[in-house]
């Protein structure tokens, strides 16, 4: 009888639990608190946090290899470059390139942006010893693009697929906080005020053509990118066709809203006591604020030496808008114009380099494939 | 030079020769565009 209750005692995830495992539950518990409370990144955050918990609930079993619920979802889903791709499906057919088509030259400037990716990988690498694939991982937390952030982390750090995901989704949710002082630090009050002058008129027929003139251009040149930008543009095409509209309307909600819960749930279930408690995420949390800054600063100063070059001049707060945090991004390039001048309404041209910021950091993410894998 | 500078000067290179060949690539679309949408507009 002693012995049968021993037997069942050892059996319960109690007799399992380590200290470790419930230093994680009170990082999950935050995270939720984080998405409800302070509705920072909920879509993602809150099945973020909540899959570290269950992946820290002893003798669960639910990331056991072969066997595990969240282990498939992250195997079949994530590994398997289902996931990400089906959000960039959602997100082209979400996307107006309109601003960005209107006055092309802002494309410059969410390249720009990708300037504090390659940064943060070099200083990972050189000065703190990462190696080459988790300096990359690091780098593109930078790039502001949670799907492409664990793309890539999913294919040369897949340890540190949750720790990056985690830190992307949570600099995304605090741009209003880290990019204004880097924006008023780096321009006068007098840049700050320069109204933009109207962009061309674009045609629906311009519209149309985009998505599949990028898809080729893009892909021939980075073909390691193809999963994520083809996903991206047959979304785009999708809304601007118009003859799909059923298509468009699935792309945008459902699909996008099933694709967050199966991405959100294995990535946080990756990140288990073991992976997380290490010095080293410290400073992975550390690089990652450093590459949203540098990709900020870095297109803000590309802003400013484009002026140079240009007889209409471009307010150089668009550059910190090429950080591919859409919207959040332009709203905030938005906000900060206006207390420059209260009548500049800069949101529409920030939507430009906003959304030629995601294009960008798929290209960076595309060619740490090719030259890493 | 170490492999970190490599891949560092080829991935802003790669970018941004990417992002210069799509920037030309829409220049030269929406100039079309432009006189496909003109031409049927005289039309009209």
């Amino acid at each position: 009888m002693f012995d049968a209750l021993k037997f069942l005692t050892t059996t319960t995830g109690f007799w399992h639990l380590t200290p470790g495992m419930v230093f994680m539950w009170a990082i999950g518990l935050g995270l939720i608190y984080l998405a409800i409370s302070k509705q920072y990144e909920p879509l993602l955050l809150l099945p973020i946090g909540f899959g570290i918990i269950l992946a820290n609930l002893p003798l669960a079993g639910l990331m056991t290899p072969e066997e595990g619920l969240l282990w498939k979802f992250y195997e079949y889903g994530i590994h398997w470059e289902i996931i990400p791709p089906l959000i960039f499906l959602g997100l082209g057919a979400l996307t107006d390139f309109g601003p960005l088509l209107s006055m092309p030259s802002l494309i410059f400037l969410g390249a720009a942006a990708q300037g504090g990716v390659y940064l943060t990988f070099f200083i990972a690498n050189s000065v703190l010893g990462f190696d080459l694939m988790e300096s990359a991982t690091i780098g593109i937390i930078g790039g502001a693009d949670g799907p492409t952030t664990i793309f890539l982390a999913s294919k040369l750090a897949p340890h540190m697929l949750g720790i990056c995901a985690v830190a992307a989704y949570s600099y995304m949710a605090l741009v209003p906080i880290i990019q204004p002082p880097v924006m008023r630090a780096l321009t006068t009050v007098k840049e700050r005020k320069i109204r933009m002058k109207k962009g061309r008129k674009v045609n629906k027929l311009e519209k149309l053509l985009f998505p599949i003139i990028a898809t080729f251009v893009i892909i021939l040149i980075v073909p390691a990118s193809a999963p994520l930008i083809s996903m991206f543009m047959v979304g785009n095409l999708f809304r601007e066709s118009k003859v799909v509209e059923r298509l468009t309307k699935t792309s945008q909600e459902e699909l996008l809203n099933i694709a967050t819960i199966f991405l959100g749930l294995p990535v946080g279930a990756t990140m288990n006591a073991e992976n997380f408690l290490q010095w080293k995420v410290i400073f992975i949390f550390l690089l990652g604020l450093c590459a949203f800054i540098m990709s900020t600063a870095v297109g803000l100063c590309i802003a400013k030496v484009m002026n140079l070059f240009r007889k209409d001049k471009i307010n150089p707060l668009l550059g910190a808008a090429g950080v591919s945090a859409v919207p959040m991004a332009a709203r905030v390039v938005h906000k900060v114009g206006q207390e420059a001048d209260k009548k500049n309404y800069l949101l529409m041209y920030a939507m430009g380099p906003n959304v030629a910021g995601v294009i960008g950091t798929v290209i960076a993410a595309g060619i740490f494939l090719t030259l890493l894998q | 030079m170490n492999n970190a500078m490599t891949i560092f000067i080829s991935g802003i290179t790669g970018v941004l020769g990417g992002m210069t060949l799509l920037y030309f690539s829409l220049k030269l679309t929406s100039f079309i565009t432009d006189k496909v949408v003109a031409s049927a507009a005289k039309k009209k």
